[in-house]
């Protein structure tokens, strides 16, 4: 089992505040989401998008972009806050998420919201895109970083674990992938439905350079994502978030997995625990 | 046949350095000459096809255009998430070269059969969907498609077929060919069963019927004016095909002409709604179900008006 020590308790910082502070602009907007898995994430994409990919908002299909593949696509809200926070697309836009007209759905994309690479929505499908990517990049020389984004209980899905075996026998050194384990799932606890326990151990053996962190301590996750990569291996960066992080009666609590029908009294609610984490 | 698209393939990637093939443990020895002459750009995956086709997604994102080849139940059923979101939804040009089309793996049994595949992918937004009816017709179409914007499902039946199609007047993406010109009930039928349609259409000349015979290579897109004309002119559409009665060809012709464009009937000529219960050959299987030139014959002189 992970070192229930990594996961700091400290609180968030004002940007991290912040980033949800949009997150809950886009609960408001819908009056739904997965808000659980988008909490854990926040951090994972904040480092991403400040401190590792190169990318121009302005130019969303520049060539040498680095590509990130949101393959949990039900944390898209967290995915929208970095890219509307970065300039891909105005930060109003998060008011309009799952409406009629609105660009930004229940899962991201590909063609409708700037700077989302991959459509995705069923689980267990961001990997092999994702390593048709970066085998793509290897065969154009191209010197740019794949990242692609699964959930803990995504991983339960079989083609996750094919595509493991293609990227591990590719040596495919320009991907990584970021595992956020949240230790929740839609029904409860990872553990109790399949444990995934030893994580760390099924990457190395599919081929994977891994290493664990604190998914919501800055420092730890941009050392581990802008470590070079030891030579001819993939990634693995399994990221110990907690579900829900920040809003503090969703922490750690299933209910708090996917919410429809958010009234504004549960959205000021959620608001005030943001500002308070 | 797939000894011409594998052929066609490989010369593509000779001339369009965006081509790939991604092969799913195919046999020893495929394409390994165009290996040599384009490292990295022949791939042979393992036995993953959910991966094979979500990998060849991200390869085209990249502007690359994958052919993807193995068995077509493989593609069609095991990867059809896949397919539909990762190729199909995104609009990819990924061309899925699916061999053994039809009953070509009767003797390997229900798992192999590639029955129900036009059913699959006609039902997809975006995909083509083709069924070439012999190696000169399977050629024209891998070029073609090299430079086609969306996704490509591929039927390649069975090999040795004899060559038709080059002496006909070239058809575009989409435009059926008419084969035989007659009066009265006009056959539709696509793939490798072109030629015993063309047998029986020739046998039934010699007790006065002369049927006007269509080939269709694409379901998808489906030639609609011609089988609108078709439906007009003529009393009854007879459409043969290797494949399970619903979601085929003749659905796809039946629900043009169910638009009230004309006068004709469609009636079917088809395997069965089952899987098989026997093994044997291809031949057996078509001759069993009136697949063959003598039950298109017959079929013929039953429904001609």
């Amino acid at each position: 089992m992970p070192d229930p020590l990594l996961l700091s308790s400290a609180s968030l910082d004002e940007r991290s505040v912040a980033l949800r502070g949009l997150a809950v602009d886009a609960l408001e907007g819908g009056s739904r989401g997965h808000i659980g898995s988008t909490m854990s994430l926040i951090e994972i994409l904040r480092v991403l998008y400040d401190d590792v990919m190169t990318f121009d908002p302005q130019q969303p299909k520049m060539a040498q972009r680095d590509r990130l593949i949101l393959s949990k696509g039900h944390g898209c809200i967290a995915l929208y806050v970095l890219l509307a926070d970065k300039g891909f697309f105005p930060r109003e836009e998060l008011f309009t998420f799952c409406r009629y007209t609105s660009i930004l759905g229940g899962h991201p994309e590909y063609g409708h919201v700037p700077g989302v690479e991959a459509s995705t929505g069923s689980l267990g499908h961001g990997l092999a895109i994702g390593v048709g990517m970066a085998y793509a990049a290897r065969l154009s020389n191209s010197p740019h970083h794949v990242f692609v984004v699964l959930g803990d209980g995504e991983i339960d899905e079989g083609s996750v674990w094919e595509s493991a075996l293609a990227a591990g026998h590719h040596r495919l050194e320009n991907l990584t992938i970021i595992v956020d384990y949240n230790k929740l799932q839609s029904f409860g606890p990872v553990a109790d439905i399949w444990d995934l326990e030893p994580m760390a151990a099924k990457w190395s053996a599919f081929g994977f350079d891994c290493v664990e962190v604190d998914g919501h301590d800055i420092s730890q996750l941009e050392v581990a994502l802008r470590l070079p990569t030891r030579s001819g291996r993939p990634r693995a960066v399994i990221a110990h978030t907690i579900k829900g992080r920040g809003v503090s009666f969703a922490e750690g609590n299933p209910a708090w997995h996917h919410k429809a029908s958010l009234t504004p009294e549960d959205v000021a609610e959620i608001r005030a625990a943001v500002l308070d984490a | 046949m797939r000894k011409a698209a594998l052929a066609a393939i490989g010369a593509l990637m000779d001339t369009n350095e965006s081509v790939v093939f991604v092969g799913s443990d195919l046999g020893a020895g495929t394409l390994v000459d165009v290996a040599q002459r384009h490292p990295g750009r022949v791939l042979m995956e393992g036995i993953a096809e959910q991966h094979l086709v979500g990998f060849s997604a991200g390869l085209a994102l990249e502007g690359y255009v994958p052919y993807v080849h193995t068995i077509g139940t493989f593609l069609t059923r095991r990867a059809l998430e896949q397919v539909m979101i990762d190729v199909a939804l995104h609009n990819l040009p990924v061309r899925l070269v699916a061999s053994g089309g039809g009953m070509v793996y009767a003797p390997l049994g229900p798992t192999h059969q590639s029955i129900d595949d036009f059913a699959l992918m006609r039902v997809i937004p975006n995909m083509l969907v083709a069924a070439p009816a012999d190696p000169a017709e399977m050629t024209q179409l891998i070029n073609d498609l090299a430079t086609h914007p969306g996704p490509a499902y591929i039927r390649v039946g069975k090999g040795g077929e004899p060559d038709i199609t080059s002496a006909l007047a070239p058809a575009p993406i989409g435009a059926v060919r008419p084969i035989r010109e007659g009066t009265g009930l006009a056959v539709l039928t696509t793939g490798m069963l072109l030629h015993e349609c063309i047998q029986a259409v020739d046998d039934v000349a010699a007790s006065g019927l002369h049927p006007t015979l269509i080939h269709v290579p694409f379901l998808v897109p489906l030639d609609t004016q011609a089988i609108e004309t078709l439906a007009r002119d003529y009393e009854v559409l007879l459409v043969v095909e290797e494949h399970v009665p619903t979601g085929g060809l003749t659905t796809a012709v039946s629900e043009i002409v169910a638009t009230g464009v004309g006068r004709a009937r469609v009636v079917r000529l088809s395997l069965p709604p089952a899987y098989a219960s026997a093994y044997g050959s291809q031949r057996d299987h078509l001759v069993s179900h009136g697949l063959t030139s003598p039950g298109i014959a017959a079929a013929i002189q039953t429904n001609h008006p």
